[in-house]
């Protein structure tokens, strides 16, 4: 070791010697006063006094101080020819730099100057400086070459070349166009995967499987490398004995080969790999995972067993990338169960990971494998670790089918009496989905949410009991079932709240169902007895509970109007302002209840709401769902439309029984009301013309439900930007109190560009700022756009600062709105922001209006397309604004679209007409639109297309719909 | 796969190791290190597992008398492949100091960071060869 600085010893040794915060603060100070001093008038100071000081002002630094100077002195140590001093240079700048970011053109020359050097450690200490700092292009393009020159020059050393291979890395991680500039490197860089020095070869790995993410053709060639590599360490076991760790060959090399290998091969196909390859990976997973298991058994350090069994989940998480041959993944299964007895928890809980991830896949046997030791899987439900058992609880959830979901259910049911706070929330959900899911019995699906309700209504989120409720009103059998269940609940003693909204909802809408087993007087009487002592929430439901009451059974209205007048002195203001408005319905002789107390129509809903619940199960399907993902096992779902089974159908037959809505029932949004022929009739002359069937477009496909299911996924404050893009082609994308972003458009024939603009609003700066693109087209082998990155967002933007991102969306052919790119941002400003927004790169945005079209030739377009295309040319739909817009407003958000407004080609003065031509590289096509505003509701508006190429009208007609329903 | 940041804490909550992968503020350092030793501090290590999630990540750390080493990844990561990388980690700095504790860390603060250099890079594995590396340490200390 070399020799200490005594005057840094001296320094910590006194701050550790200090009794108190005031004498250890006091230390510090005297300390920081001498340096300054030193710095300033000392002119001759030596190397070493000048290393030793920036060592004491790291150490403060890094107990957590605030620093003022020194900067410069650290910078200077840079070009010393001592290695020691410059390392201290470098290590100070890397954290300094946090503090001056201005002083970083400063350290430029010194870089360059070490990494050209012909001394290699200087090499290595400019090298791991750049790896630490860099964060944006500007480092890439500076030192991108110089770098590279290190790692492909036949006379560096390979400890150089590591390091230049991981700083490669990092340069590209901050500015992936680093390989579109090179990309004659890519060959050079995989060439040196085969290195016989394995810390080449293992950080030349990573460095290639960044690459794959980008030009995953291109590095093709190491996949035959990587896996000769894996079968001389695992099959042949030969490895220099300086790589071997507790006796097992170079580890960590081949989990990395592993991970590798799992990018290279394209999701669960080996049909790319050719014969030889995929006969040695499969001899090299089976001995991993086998070999690894004996070998965990028989060895007897920690360590070696650690070891062994990181290579063998390595191996399993490989193989289930890769094969999908059955004996393979329940060889793999009934290992990992294996070990779920193990004594070591960190075994346990790792075993129980790796089989969520095979299970995912859905193969029946190794399903059946799994299923075979659930009582293993339940008892770990009562494990020690927390993590393991929220991990049993996944795997159970995975693993469920219809088969197995009543057992399942009952289970976790009687898990919820005895798990822990944290978890039940989690397991309430998981129950209420899977009893969704698989229920074969609507009965048994009822009585279980209602159990889960009584055992956990507490901790569930509203998501449940609206869904309840939401399954309830679409199925006319279990509708009694359910009100009778409410019932008993409510009479026992202690029952939660959200069972008590959901019981005012079920017996206020159905409770006449029950009547010869429980009474109306009953029913209000134990729910009114419960009025009292629940939340303003739960009360204004149970007030809307009793005007349906009230309007059904004439007996109570006094004891109902009694309580409605007495509400109205209500101090708090919603019961105050439902009571009075209640009441005066109830009591106005004209019979506006019987209006205003109406059906309950069925929900069209058909994702639940739970989904988004699920956590982390879900991530895991995601990232691990094969394409063909088989459902051997599992039944028709509980919420399919055309369900054949006697089970509960989604949308319901439409049932004579009737039923009663008093205004703000609980569940999630309603349909908006839809068009009705008798005001489609009154509409302009174009009817005649046009000769369409209206029934085919009766229905409103913009309705907000509609919309929702293909955004699951989506931050839930997406819409508003989305739609201010569809209409303005600048303004604000997305803003919270954290970021801004805007936007800006340019339309360009058959490209989009696009042009955002970061703005950090947030008081401190943000960091590890990510952007993402994510193409939506349906067909991935022919799309109907491209996605070119133009220029990235910096990754760090300090407060008040913007950074600039540019993209274009190439448009080959037509496309849905539903396939838009979607777009997430992710950065660091306190904690980690995440958004995933919608992009609205709509074909409207490849309109454009042409040149004016008179009257004739546009009626003269709009007949022959109707003659040459027929129907496939033509769309029509019906829709109903949610404001009252003029006919000016309309007309200029068409001409926003792109769409050239025609005067004076329609005789009705409530019509608007418009064309536009559409670009797209495939071709181009006309299109014509006509607007028909309805003069009696001109909320009423009928939109009608043709398009000289078969399919857009559809598409046109509905985006633009979509704009004028949700984006006014 | 690739480690964000790897730092060791001492019971109280001390920090007596730290490198950080990704550029992040002081501030937010401080936050993250009060919430890892928050979280790390409260479980329990003879019935817990060496691994806990953290903000979409994964801590992989494990305790050498009072000194906890934390290492975070991101949630695909193979956990046990980085818990005996802190191992190899732990046995070179014990060769490099022969017989490593607390105080070795704390004086000789800087040497901490040529152990890092030789053994990550940009997060990743650079080199996992005991012997290699302590031969490099050995070198760079007779440089002077």
């Amino acid at each position: 070791m070399s020799p200490q600085m005594k005057g840094l010893v001296q320094f910590i040794t006194d701050i550790r010697n200090s009794k108190e915060q005031e004498q250890e603060d006091k230390r510090i100070q005297s300390e920081l006063t001498h340096i300054q001093k030193q710095f300033q008038t000392n002119q001759k100071l030596s190397g070493y006094h000048r290393k030793k000081y920036i060592c004491k002002l790291l150490f403060v630094y890094l107990m957590g101080h605030d620093l003022h100077f020194g900067f410069q002195e650290s910078i200077a140590l840079l070009s010393s020819s001592v290695y020691s001093e410059k390392f201290i240079g470098y290590l100070a700048m890397g954290l300094f730099i946090q503090i001056k970011p201005e002083l970083s053109t400063l350290l430029n020359q010194s870089i360059k100057n070490d990494i050209s050097s012909s001394n290699e450690d200087f090499n290595s200490l400019a090298l791991q400086f750049l790896s630490t700092i860099s964060d944006d292009e500007s480092y890439a393009l500076a030192f991108e070459e110089d770098v590279f020159l290190l790692l492909r020059s036949p006379t560096t050393s390979t400890l150089v070349q590591k390091k230049a291979a991981l700083t490669i890395l990092k340069l590209l991680k901050c500015d992936s166009n680093l390989i579109t500039r090179h990309p004659q490197w890519i060959p050079r860089i995989i060439t040196l995967l085969d290195s016989e020095d394995y810390g080449l070869s293992l950080s030349v790995s990573s460095l290639i499987e960044e690459i794959a993410k980008l030009d995953y053709e291109a590095c093709r060639s190491s996949i035959t490398i990587s896996i000769n590599r894996l079968y001389e360490l695992i099959v042949k076991e030969t490895c220099p004995e300086k790589y071997c760790y507790y006796g097992v060959p170079a580890p960590w090399l081949t989990v990395k080969l592993f991970s590798l290998l799992e990018t290279m091969i394209p999701d669960g196909s080996s049909i790319d790999i050719d014969s030889a390859n995929r006969a040695k990976i499969k001899i090299i997973l089976q001995k991993a995972i086998s070999g690894a298991v004996n070998n965990t058994k028989n060895s007897k350090s920690t360590e070696a067993k650690n070891t062994n069994s990181f290579i063998m989940f390595g191996a399993i998480s490989l193989a289930a990338h890769i094969d999908h041959s059955p004996d393979q993944s329940e060889q793999a299964a009934v290992a990992l169960c294996s070990l779920l007895d193990s004594t070591d928890i960190n075994t346990r809980y790792l075993s129980l990971g790796a089989l969520i991830k095979i299970a995912t896949r859905g193969d029946f046997s190794t399903l059946s494998v799994i299923k075979a030791r659930f009582d293993k899987v339940f008892n770990l439900l009562r494990d020690r670790d927390v993590s393991i058992r929220r991990r049993s609880l996944d795997l159970i959830y995975t693993c469920c089918d219809s088969l197995t979901v009543e057992n399942i259910c009952s289970e976790l049911l009687q898990y919820l009496n005895i798990a822990e706070f944290t978890m039940k929330s989690d397991v309430a959900v998981k129950v209420a989905v899977l009893a969704e899911k698989f229920a074969t019995d609507a009965a048994w699906y009822v009585t279980t949410i209602m159990k889960l309700l009584s055992l956990a209504g507490n901790y569930v989120e509203d998501e449940v009991w609206q869904r309840l409720i939401q399954i309830v009103v679409n199925n006319d059998s279990i509708q009694g079932i359910a009100c009778t269940l409410s019932v008993n609940y409510l009479r026992t003693e202690s029952y939660p709240e959200s069972l008590l909204k959901v019981s005012s909802f079920l017996l206020g809408e159905f409770g006449n169902q029950i009547v010869s087993s429980c009474s109306a007087g009953e029913q209000f009487q134990i729910l009114n007895g419960k009025y009292y002592v629940c939340s303003v929430r739960s009360r204004s439901m149970l007030l809307s509970c009793f005007l349906k009451f009230c309007n059904r059974y004439p007996d109570l209205r006094p004891s109902i109007l009694d309580l409605f007048e007495q509400e109205t002195n209500s101090i708090s203001s919603e019961i105050q302002q439902r009571a009075l408005e209640y009441l005066k319905v109830a009591i106005r002789e004209d019979n506006l209840m019987k209006i205003v107390v109406l059906d309950m129509p069925p929900f069209t809903s058909k994702i639940s709401p739970l989904i988004s619940r699920l956590g982390n199960v879900e991530e895991i399907q995601q990232s691990f769902k094969l394409p063909e993902l088989k459902s051997s096992g599992s039944t028709p779902s509980l919420l399919s439309a055309n369900h054949s089974s006697a089970s509960l159908p989604f949308t319901r037959p439409s049932s004579p029984v009737k039923k009663f809505i008093a205004p703000p029932p609980p569940p999630p949004s309603r349909h908006p009301r839809k068009a009705t022929m008798s005001s489609i009739n009154t509409l302009g002359s174009l009817t005649n013309e046009s000769r369409l069937s209206m029934t085919s477009s009766l229905h409103n496909p913009f309705d907000s439900e509609s919309t929702s299911i293909l955004s699951s996924n989506l931050s839930p404050n997406w819409k508003e930007g989305y739609y201010r893009m569809v209409h303005f082609d600048q303004g604000i994308f997305y803003e919270n109190s954290l970021i801004k972003i805007i936007y800006r458009i340019r339309r360009d024939k058959s490209t989009i560009h696009f042009h955002l603009t970061y703005v950090n609003k947030s008081p401190i700066s943000i960091s590890g700022l990510t952007s993402e693109l994510i193409s939506n087209c349906t067909d991935k082998q022919d799309p109907s756009y491209l996605i070119n990155i133009l220029q990235h967002p910096e990754s760090n933007v300090p407060e008040n600062q913007r950074t600039i991102h540019t993209f274009d969306i190439m448009v080959r052919s037509k496309y849905l709105d539903s396939e838009c790119p979607q777009y997430n941002l992710s950065f660091i400003s306190g904690g980690l922001t995440t958004l995933k927004l919608k992009l609205p790169a709509v074909l409207l945005k490849c309109l454009n209006a042409g040149a004016p079209l008179q009257k004739e030739l546009f009626f003269t377009r709009w007949d022959q397309i109707g003659s040459s295309l027929g129907s496939s040319g033509e769309h029509q739909v019906f829709i109903k604004l949610k404001k009252l817009r003029n006919k000016a407003v309309i007309a200029r958000t068409l001409s926003l679209c792109g769409l050239g407004v025609l005067e004076g080609v329609d005789p009705s003065e409530w019509n608007i007409v418009c064309a536009g031509i559409l670009t797209t590289l495939s071709g181009s096509s006309g299109c014509l639109a006509r607007l028909e505003i309805n003069p009696q509701d001109q909320s009423m508006v009928r939109i009608t297309m043709r398009c000289t190429q078969a399919g857009l009208a559809s598409i046109l007609v509905e985006s633009i719909g979509d704009l004028l329903i949700n984006g006014m | 796969m690739s480690i964000q940041f790897l730092i060791a804490l001492n019971r109280q909550g001390k920090l007596r190791v730290s490198k950080w992968y990704n550029t992040i503020t002081d501030i937010q350092k401080k936050i993250i290190i009060r919430k890892v030793h928050k979280l790390i501090s409260s479980r329990d290590h003879q019935k817990q597992s060496n691994f806990v999630n953290f903000d979409n990540k994964k801590l992989v750390y494990r305790r050498y008398n009072g000194l906890f080493f934390i290492i975070c990844i991101d949630s695909q990561d193979n956990e046990l492949s980085y818990l005996e990388i802190i191992h190899l980690f732990v046995e070179i700095l014990d060769s490099y100091f022969n017989n490593v504790c607390e105080l070795d860390l704390i004086f000789n603060f800087f040497k901490i960071y040529y152990v890092l250099d030789e053994l990550f890079l940009a997060g990743e594995f650079q080199e996992t060869s005991k012997e290699l590396i302590l031969e490099r340490l050995n070198y760079i200390d007779r440089l002077d």
